[in-house]
């Protein structure tokens, strides 16, 4: 039979693709040879959540709740507990997309999808020894970390030092001392993660800031916090070698030596194509990524790339719509993907979320920015919950007064940033937004403080 | 390759020797007891005052572009400034015995040409003629300006006056100048005086003056052409195209009674021993003595000789003697003046490529002292008498130059005022039925040439009564209809000639001429040789001088080899001469196919890239008559692009078929084909009938009603109709046989896009071919645009078309991975 969809990889942007092709009565298949749920579900977003939750409850029974007169004593963390909770609800939740994929008629075939070629009515995919063929396309064969070419790092990776977020996860004991190679979401909410249940954490970033390209003042603010919790920071610092246990760095210092149980690799992270054959239909490939159009269409008439593979922004929450518009171009309804308003948020305690432009950004781009800054302490639920909490929130305006971008840091901005993704999305200004009514007292009124500011 | 002439195996293949002759040099000796017989006092002062002027001319130009002020006037000067300064004993020599019959032609440096030549007829031509010229030039604004100040009641010192004040006004870039200072200071002309465009293309008037002497031979008019160039042209291909061109056999042994023999044409090399920089003698060329070059072309040698430019007598006496050979029709003929420039080849040169002892060698033998020592030794006059004409001189040239740089009294045209200032001489768009009212040339009546008659038996339209298509064999086709227009024209317009390669006996080489060589002699319609640079360039010269050509290019590949002629000659001159010179040529240019990749491009677009061209295109037979009789009856060059994929195509649109009679199509006005609501598909040439397909299939298999429009023409273009449409459709497909890139599509798709769009429901798509060379006859459906490629493109990027899996690709990601690698 020829299907109409053939889908490589059931990570968000696949299963998502797969589950709205399938309600639109297309014929589906979908191929994962893991789990279902990919990198997200099971050694990613959804896991790492599990644990922080665990350390933060840890945390304020450790001590921190003492500013609001809750003491206890004897709090205990047991490691092999949490990961344990961790891989139940990974289950729970990979159950639910095989659910969601057999609710939606899709065939799900186990197996790793290599593709064959194309055919007289589309393509043709190759998977447990069978061939699949189908009208379209979509490739969402995700990321995998990239180990960098770093002297003894590969013989590291072998030897159980150096981890990706795959293997860390798996950890059933803690690592007394640990290394986070790259200061980036990953290697912030690991490092958060183990500061609090006491291990000793150095961060190593070759950048002069951590978090990526999300607000610098912000970001000092974030590490700051860490400092004072005990996680080591080295910016500016390049790895040059790894032997046994030993990390060497570099940088304005000279030449140095880390020593450590583990090393958690989280530089970065590279689209998956070469495993899937792209050259047998002429894919067009950049730095291992396959470009697309704001359709999600790529260089093959009929094929589409979806989630990470794509190289554009590498979250969740952008696969899913990705995967929505390249499924509403496939049914013959016009979507394009905006890129402008991608919230994306670092889950430590605080946490830090932004959406759009940053300062930097803008002033990289030329635009001419207003920036509003306000302490969330203008909130007053933050004041109750946060006791000398520092947060603040930063709101973007251009000339004509819309609102192009917004971050927050401060708890729970993972849970409000949306609300800005709004405005920004649909290019709300002030006037706009201050017609809204926020619920009181809640820490999202912040929102309002900022926008009635500028009226 | 008339049969007349017989190629003889015994002849060619005989062992022998071949003498080459002897070419003089320098051989000019009269003493000047001879030469006071032959000249008078006045000739002799006024050979002097026509040398000191130029110099003193050229010492004004350079002091106002270097030293910004001249005889205590300040002035700056920003334009070239090629100067004359040590050549002007060869111009006035060239110019002292022509008559106002004859045509100077020249390069970048003519200034004293140009003086030498204006000099020349304001002494020659009757007093009378002189004044209504000044009278009727620009309706007298450049005599108001000179007569105010002039109150000698001298007409020819008038002239003088106006001569200056014209010629300067156009160096400083003034609407009083002879071009309204559009032409400069290496394009300064001149025509009531006889002074032809000189030409900033080094070379350049080589196949230009041939034409105009092809317009004096074939329309019979007197005079000779003088064609000026300096050594380091002869370097120049167009140059040598020149030369063979105007020394073809053909006018010896082909051309009948009464135009029979040679051109009349002085190819002059004002040899300076420089090109530029560069020696020609011992550095950049071979030949030693540019007298020589004559022994390549022909059995003549062209008559060519060395000529000592330093000795103004010497000149005149050898373009008396040439003038001799002219009218016994043995001309072309060839002169090597020798000359030597003081100053740099331009004003930023400082001569860093020779030394100051040459220099001042030259200047030690300086051709205006040695002449006037020799007058005052021989006792014509005395020395004061020289100093006081330098002096009044110098005194006119600053009396005019104030004139001249005046904002008052000659302001600069000015854009700003009338944004069309400049536009407005672009194309003239008169017209011209014919350029003569005597009775054409011809070899029979046009009722009895004899595919006249067989065309009465073809049938007018592609379908038969029952629907059915007529056979190739019977259907009246493009080349038919192509052969119809021209062939109406020729005994219409007396001055149409039509030449190029394998036109005659061959009848062209797709057909189109078949049969005309019955009717129309020789020198009306010839094959050129394989010349294309020279081909366009003598319809130039044909057309500036007051002729009609058609010239043909047999592939539009070779537009290349024409490339200078086309862009800078073709395309320039009406503008450059604000609106003075006409230039009627139509330039045939077949598109081929199945040739590969020299053969079967489409170069329409770079040819609707250069201002001043009309480019025509069309794809029925209908069209193709329509346009070429308009073509043949405007003022405007016109390059007219035929597909080799046609020319056996019989009229599938218009109802009724092709008229017998005569009809024009406007140039400018795309023409809707098949009407349609939800697509428009432009197309450009032979790209109407995949369009036409596709608009089929698209009815039938998607029911998307496509309506076409045959563009027609790209320049000039009205766009009411195609926007008409898409504000109809809301989408539009463009379509050619050239190559993607820097096609003229995304001229017409970016001109839509703003014209129309609140209108589009989608970017308009371009449907060209790859950015690739056309490849063998079999892969040819990968090159040139198929109808199912317009499918794929309205699939990808306008209209999804349901289950349709597309054979190309026109996605955004292939687009950008394609240009980021420059295919």
């Amino acid at each position: 039979m020829i299907y109409d969809v053939l889908i490589i990889g059931g990570g968000p942007a696949g299963y998502r693709a797969a589950e709205r092709a399938g309600h639109k009565k297309m014929s589906v298949v979908l191929f994962e040879e893991r789990s279902l749920g990919g990198v997200c579900l099971n050694e990613g977003c959804m896991p790492t959540k599990t644990l922080l939750y665990s350390a933060k409850l840890y945390d304020y029974a450790k001590g921190g709740s003492a500013h609001y007169g809750v003491t206890s004593t004897g709090a205990k963390i047991d490691h092999a507990a949490v990961v344990a909770r961790k891989d139940k609800v990974v289950k729970t939740l990979v159950s639910g997309v095989a659910a969601q994929m057999k609710g939606a008629k899709v065939t799900v075939v186990s197996a790793s999808a290599k593709i064959v070629g194309k055919t007289a009515n589309g393509f043709a995919v190759a998977a447990n020894g069978e061939t699949y063929e189908g009208r379209k396309l979509i490739i969402a064969s995700g990321s995998a970390a990239v180990v960098p070419p770093i002297p003894g790092l590969k013989e590291a990776v072998a030897a159980g030092v150096a981890l990706t977020n795959r293997e860390i996860l798996a950890l059933t004991k803690a690592p007394k001392k640990l290394i986070v190679l790259g200061g980036g979401v990953i290697g912030l909410e690991m490092a958060s993660y183990f500061n609090s249940i006491g291990s000793e954490v150095t961060v190593v970033e070759m950048m002069d800031k951590i978090g990526g390209p999300s607000d610098a003042e912000m970001c000092a603010q974030l590490q700051d916090i860490y400092t004072q919790r005990g996680v080591k920071f080295m910016l500016s610092t390049k790895a040059v070698g790894v032997n046994g246990n030993k990390l060497a760095v570099e940088n304005a210092a000279g030449k140095s030596e880390i020593a450590a149980d583990k090393i958690l690799v989280s530089v970065g992270r590279r689209a998956r194509t070469a495993e899937i054959n792209t050259d047998a239909i002429g894919l067009f490939t950049e730095r291992g990524a396959i470009p697309t159009d704001e359709e999600m269409k790529t260089n093959v008439p009929g094929v589409f790339a979806v989630g990470d593979v794509n190289g554009k922004s590498m979250l969740a929450h952008t696969a899913y719509r990705e995967a929505e518009v390249a499924v509403n171009v496939i049914a013959g309804e016009k979507d394009v993907m905006n890129y402008n308003a991608i919230p994306s948020v670092i889950y430590t305690n605080p946490e830090l979320s932004s959406v759009g432009e940053t300062e930097d950004s803008a002033k990289k781009k030329g635009l001419k920015v207003k920036v509003v800054k306000l302490p969330l302490q203008f909130a007053g639920r933050y004041i109750a919950e946060n006791d000398g909490g520092k947060g603040f929130i930063k709101m973007l305006l251009d000339q004509d007064g819309i609102i192009v971008g917004a971050c927050i840091v401060g708890n729970p901005s993972s849970e409000m940033i949306y609300g800005m993704a709004i405005a920004v999305e649909r290019k709300l200004t002030c006037k706009d937004m201050a017609k809204v009514v926020f619920p009181h007292p809640t820490v999202s009124e912040i929102f309002r403080e900022a926008v009635i500011s500028q009226i | 390759m008339p049969k007349s002439q017989f190629i003889d195996p015994a002849k060619v293949r005989k062992p022998g020797k071949l003498e080459l002759g002897s070419i003089d040099l320098n051989v000019y000796k009269k003493s000047f007891a001879e030469e006071k017989k032959i000249f008078s006092k006045k000739d002799f002062l006024a050979i002097y005052n026509n040398m000191q002027f130029i110099r003193e001319f050229e010492t004004m130009l350079f002091s106002v572009r270097t030293a910004k002020h001249y005889n205590g006037v300040d002035y700056q000067y920003t334009g070239p400034a090629h100067l004359y300064i040590g050549q002007e004993s060869a111009a006035v020599g060239m110019a002292f015995s022509l008559t106002d019959d004859d045509q100077i032609f020249g390069s970048h440096r003519s200034h004293g040409e140009v003086l030498a030549k204006g000099f020349n007829a304001i002494r020659n031509l009757p007093e009378k003629k002189l004044e209504q010229v000044m009278k009727e030039f620009l309706d007298g604004a450049l005599l108001k300006v000179v007569e105010k100040q002039n109150k000698t009641g001298d007409i020819r010192d008038l002239a003088t006056d106006f001569l200056l004040y014209g010629f300067m006004a156009e160096l400083f870039g003034r609407s009083n100048g002879f071009t309204r200072g559009l032409g400069n200071s290496m394009h300064v002309f001149f025509t009531p005086f006889g002074i032809y465009p000189n030409n900033a293309i080094v070379g350049g008037s080589g196949g230009i003056t041939v034409g105009a002497a092809l317009y004096k031979k074939i329309n019979k008019k007197p005079g000779i052409v003088v064609c000026n160039f300096g050594d380091g042209a002869l370097a120049r291909g167009p140059v040598w195209e020149a030369l063979n061109f105007a020394s073809q056999d053909q006018f010896f042994e082909l051309w009948e009674k009464g135009y029979n023999g040679g051109l009349p044409l002085i190819f002059n090399c004002f040899n300076n021993g420089y090109g530029m920089g560069g020696q020609t003698v011992g550095e950049t060329m071979a030949y030693k003595i540019a007298a020589r070059v004559g022994a390549g072309v022909s059995p003549t040698n062209l008559y060519s000789e060395r000529v000592d430019g330093y000795n103004p007598l010497a000149v005149i006496d050898a373009f008396k003697r040439k003038r001799e050979l002219l009218k016994a029709n043995k001309g072309p003929v060839f002169l090597d003046t020798v000359t030597y420039r003081y100053v740099g080849h331009s004003a930023t040169d400082s001569s860093s490529y020779r030394t100051m002892e040459e220099i001042d060698a030259w200047k030690a033998v300086d051709a205006i002292q040695a002449f006037r020592d020799k007058l005052v030794k021989n006792k014509v006059e005395k020395s004061d008498w020289f100093d006081a004409e330098n002096e009044a001189i110098r005194a006119r040239i600053t009396r005019i130059m104030k004139l001249a740089i005046d904002n008052e009294i000659s302001p600069r045209i000015d854009p700003a005022k009338d944004p069309d200032a400049i536009r407005k001489y672009m194309l003239s768009n008169t017209r011209i039925e014919k350029r003569d009212d005597r009775k054409p040339d011809v070899n029979t009546k046009l009722e009895a040439n004899s595919r006249v008659i067989k065309l009465k038996d073809k049938v007018r339209f592609a379908y038969d009564a029952n629907g059915k298509e007529v056979s190739k064999l019977k259907v009246f086709s493009i080349r038919d209809a192509l052969f119809e227009a021209i062939i109406n024209k020729f005994y219409t317009d007396p001055t149409l000639i039509a030449f190029g390669e394998d036109n005659r006996d061959w009848g062209g080489a797709y057909g189109v001429y078949g049969g005309l060589t019955e009717s129309i002699p020789y020198h009306r319609f010839f094959n050129a040789p394989i010349s294309e640079s020279a081909i366009v360039a003598a319809a130039v010269g044909y057309a500036m001088c007051g002729g009609r050509a058609i010239p043909e290019l047999m592939y539009c590949d070779f537009l290349g080899c024409a490339g200078d002629e086309v862009f800078n000659q073709l395309a320039k001159w009406q503008s450059m001469s604000a609106g003075v010179l006409k230039m009627p040529v139509v330039l045939r240019v077949s598109v081929g196919a199945k040739y590969g990749a020299q053969h079967a491009q489409d170069w329409t677009s770079l040819v609707a890239h250069i201002p001043g061209l009309k480019v025509c295109f069309p794809a029925t037979p209908y069209d193709a008559k329509g346009l070429m009789n308009a073509a043949l009856s405007g003022s405007d060059p016109v390059v007219f692009f035929e597909s080799q994929k046609l020319y056996d195509m019989g009229e599938r649109f218009h109802e009724g078929g092709v008229p017998e009679g005569y009809y024009e199509v406007a140039l400018g006005e795309p023409d809707v084909k098949r009407t349609g609501s939800d697509l428009t598909i432009l197309t450009v040439g032979a790209t109407l009938y995949p369009s036409i397909e596709a608009a089929e299939r698209l009815q039938k298999e998607y029911n998307i009603s496509a309506e076409v429009i045959d563009a027609r023409t790209l320049v000039p273009f009205n766009y009411d109709k195609v926007i008409e449409s898409v504000k109809k459709t809301g989408r539009i497909v463009l379509i050619s046989d050239a190559c993607e890139r820097g096609s003229h599509l995304n001229d017409l798709a970016s001109n839509i896009t703003r014209l129309a769009f609140d209108y589009l429901d989608a970017p308009p798509v371009i449907v060209g071919a790859p950015n690739s060379i056309s490849p063998c006859p079999e892969l040819e459906k990968f090159y040139y645009p198929q109808a199912s490629w317009i499918l794929d493109a309205v699939s990808e990027a306008i209209l999804p078309l349901p289950g349709y899996t597309p054979a190309m690709n026109f996605t955004k990601m292939e687009k950008i991975r394609r240009e980021k690698l420059g295919i």
